[in-house]
């Protein structure tokens, strides 16, 4: 499944990064990843807010239904 | 899971150009930044910017267009902070904070594009809005 990192660079320096294909806790740890590697390229990125994708974003994205995921029991 | 985030950035460079004898991955790109912001803006690079008065002020880098021929400045302080000089007196607030900008906003799209390759992206770079009374956004899209 293709990955997809899109990174939106307003007129004022703030970023919105949009992050695309990822399942699970990966895409929060590819953010960590690319947070890091900027420090080391002079940019230091402070998160203003994350908003966790509507499952149908997710499914037009991956195809992947999550809610369904999210739906299997789990042991008490 | 799949997420947008936004963010505050702030650039820092490294607080010596040379390093090891060799220019600095983040001065590199500063310069990479503030020649792509002359070409966008019809003007050029150099090193010192004037004042209302004519005086001089050497920077680490300037750019100086038409519409701003005294120029914006980048001057880098001892902490790395980057720090943005010129004088706008006379109604040039507006060109001059539009050099700052693309300065930083060049910047920034860079680092991005140079992160995203370093992490075996495939990395294109294009711009987003811009039409009347639209800001300029530039668009970093990088696929693995």
């Amino acid at each position: 499944m293709t990955r997809e990192i899109r990174v939106k660079v307003e007129r004022d320096g703030s970023v919105e990064a949009d992050f695309r294909g990822f399942v699970g806790d990966d895409c929060l740890e590819e953010a960590e990843r690319l947070a890091g590697i900027l420090a080391r390229f002079g940019l230091e990125v402070d998160p203003v807010r994350a908003r966790r994708k509507t499952p149908a974003e997710i499914e037009a994205e991956t195809g992947v239904e999550e809610e369904e995921r999210d739906r299997v029991p789990t042991r008490e | 899971m799949s997420v947008i985030s936004s963010y505050r950035t702030r650039i820092r460079l490294s607080p010596e150009r040379l390093v090891g004898g060799e220019v600095d991955p983040t001065w590199r790109l500063m310069e990479e930044a503030v020649q792509a912001a002359a070409d966008e803006l019809g003007g050029r690079v150099t090193d010192r910017i004037t004042d209302y008065y004519g005086r001089v002020t050497v920077c680490d880098f300037a750019v100086v267009t038409p519409e701003f021929p005294r120029g914006v400045g980048v001057r880098v302080e001892p902490s790395g902070e980057v720090v943005f000089i010129y004088d706008h007196y006379g109604g040039y607030q507006r060109v001059g904070a539009e050099i700052r900008e693309r300065i930083a906003q060049n910047y920034t799209a860079l680092a991005v594009a140079r992160a995203l390759e370093q992490m075996n992206y495939s990395v294109e770079i294009g711009e987003a809005g811009g039409g009347r009374g639209e800001a300029r956004a530039v668009v970093v899209r990088g696929t693995l």
